[in-house]
């Protein structure tokens, strides 16, 4: 079909619009990434925009010289790894049984499980339950009260659901029992809710840090990345309302700036999430629309 | 078949489930019943709270000078991202939808979405890079390059840029995101409209008002009615982490009012009652937004 001036033109303006639009989203995280990597000293004079002006590495060093920030990264990352596999455990296990059609008290089993995400007891409960349950400043605590999310139990419910029921029931017949259906007949099936929903968990337990910010407070060793970040957020906030603060810094002398390393430590917590979601997005996408659907 | 004969039929299933919902009970019913402390004195001696005291930490909360802003606070940040994030994310879904390079698109939208898979703590960290009221800041020296301010302006600092602040890092957050749901309501629409649109000439301005607004109307309305329903939950983080006793008065929200008074300050009772006043109403309001999307709409969560 013939293109009329008028179009050719609203094809332009929106091609352009949306170019812009893609900068805002992703330059604020260029810019970080660039000033990580330039003397702190030299950032602060400014303007530094798409490219370090002083290169420099002393962020980092600084940072994996340090060994409680090392730590923190190990701790980020076995409570990534850990969490998704229990969780992703936990979730299959619970999803299938509650996707059995014939299950006695069905919709009473459901509701019990599904109020629970509209209704919760809140922050002061939770903490007093975490402290009598010995999980504060224990590992733990990042792990089990995590371990079921029931918005994802019923994303994967629903998918199950949706296989033939058929196949279940002739393993039964088979004499299959219902952990081995689930896991040679029904998981074999469900590979892309299953990369959704562990996707879903990792990235949750990557990015978290309330945890680390209300129940690790005692033990430094428990820190996490993530933990970390809002203690040096806490910590440099002040200079960015107070403009005394900063010049004060500057005659600091050191060439390493606060500001330099909490860009190096943005950079290292965000720079795993920016190298996969590229490649994973259709399966972030799937779950958000299989929620939508039937939530 | 009698309940009895069911369940031993099912026993290896009820079994299995038993694990799940002692979790369920322990970890999200346990909180539930210890909210019930909002009624009580706090004692270390008994785990869920001493002598009952009725509603005495409700009145002091509804009494408290701290009511009315803390209240206001909450819904007018919740409502501004409701809005704006709703208005962006349509908008952003429509013109993407019109980018005829294929390639193009997928880059854009996977650009777009990049925000939302990082944590508001690395946001607040970047923001408080970029609204810095140094003058070499990013934003500020830009601004003054333009010679459109004369003195560097406190972003962070001066409470009444504090809602427009964080509605805009919302709205960056969550556009991409967002609009996903819109991008595959706008795909399922049917191409023979627009095609028989264009054969009475209507422009591409005209097909976007009456063919594609129309048609995502319902999704609209859906998605921004459950909106509502979580008005009380202006979200913890960016309220906490963009939050200094200058703005204060105008972003001190229900969350992070319950995490200073509640544990920091411990008064666990108030802090308590003020959560549990919360998740009630946050409770009610998703009923009755339910309540009118089933009427109306035909659709609901539950």
């Amino acid at each position: 079909m013939r293109i009329t001036k008028g179009e050719r033109l609203f094809y332009a303006v929106n091609g352009t619009l949306l170019l812009l639009i893609g900068f805002l989203a992703a330059y604020p995280f260029w810019n970080i990434f660039v000033v990580s990597f330039n003397e702190g000293r030299d950032a602060m004079r400014g303007t530094i925009y798409f490219w370090p002006r002083k290169f420099s590495i002393e962020a980092y060093r600084a940072i994996f010289n340090e060994s409680s920030l090392l730590h923190s990264t190990y701790i980020s990352i076995a409570r990534t790894l850990l969490g998704t596999v229990v969780g992703v455990v936990c979730t299959a296990i619970l999803a299938y049984l509650l996707s059995n059609r014939e299950l006695i008290f069905r919709r009473g089993i459901l509701f019990f499980f599904i109020i629970t995400m509209y209704f919760s007891g809140g922050l002061i409960p939770e903490f007093m339950l975490i402290r009598d349950l010995h999980l504060y400043n224990n590992f733990l605590v990042y792990i089990i009260p995590g371990a079921i999310g029931v918005w994802n139990v019923m994303v994967m419910r629903q998918f199950f659901e949706d296989l033939p029921p058929s196949l279940a029931e002739s393993a039964r017949i088979d004499g299959a029992s219902e952990l081995r259906t689930l896991r040679s007949i029904i998981l074999p099936m469900s590979t892309p809710v299953l990369a959704t929903i562990a996707l879903m968990i990792g990235v949750a337990q990557w990015t978290t840090w309330f945890d680390t910010y209300m129940y690790t407070t005692g033990s430094q060793e428990l820190s996490t990345l993530q933990g970390v970040l809002v203690k040096i957020l806490m910590e440099t906030q002040i200079q960015s309302t107070d403009p005394t603060q900063a010049a004060r810094l500057e005659q600091s002398g050191s060439i390493l700036t606060p500001e330099v390393i909490k860009m190096a430590t943005i950079t290292i917590t965000t720079v795993p999430i920016v190298m996969i979601y590229p490649f994973l997005q259709k399966y972030f996408v799937g779950g958000l629309t299989v929620g939508a659907v039937k939530g | 078949m009698s309940v009895l004969k069911k369940m031993k039929r099912q026993r290896v299933h009820l079994l299995l489930l038993v694990p799940f919902i002692l979790f369920m009970v322990i970890f999200k019913y346990g909180p539930m019943y210890g909210s019930l402390l909002a009624f009580r004195e706090f004692s270390y001696r008994t785990p869920f709270g001493g002598e009952w005291v009725g509603l005495k930490y409700f009145k002091a909360f509804f009494n408290s000078p701290d009511f009315s802003y803390v209240m206001r606070n909450t819904v007018v940040i919740s409502s501004l991202g409701l809005v704006f994030s709703t208005i962006a994310a349509i908008v952003f879904a429509i013109m993407i939808c019109e980018v005829r390079n294929a390639m193009y698109k997928k880059v854009v939208q996977t650009v777009s979405y990049l925000p939302h898979f990082i944590s508001w703590v690395v946001v607040a960290g970047m923001a408080m890079t970029i609204f810095s009221i140094d003058e070499l800041a990013p934003l500020n020296s830009v601004l003054l390059k333009l010679n459109l301010i004369d003195k560097p302006i406190n972003f962070l600092g001066d409470a009444d840029h504090f809602w427009p602040l964080v509605t805009s890092l919302n709205v960056w957050k969550n556009v991409g995101w967002n609009s996903i749901i819109y991008i595959a309501a706008i795909t399922s629409i049917d191409k023979q409209m627009y095609e028989s649109a264009m054969m009475d000439g209507a422009g591409k301005f005209r097909q976007i008002t009456s063919i594609t607004l129309p048609a995502i109307m319902p999704t609209i309305i859906l998605l921004f009615t459950f909106g509502l329903g979580y008005i009380l939950n202006a979200g913890l983080d960016q309220q906490l982490f963009l939050q200094n006793p200058m703005n204060m008065k105008h972003s001190e929200v229900l969350d992070t009012y319950v995490l200073k008074y509640g544990l920091q300050q411990a008064a666990y009772s108030y802090g308590a009652a003020v959560g549990l006043f919360k998740s009630v109403v946050g409770l009610v309001l998703i009923v009755i937004c339910n309540y009118f999307c089933r009427r109306f709409l035909k659709t609901g969560i539950f």
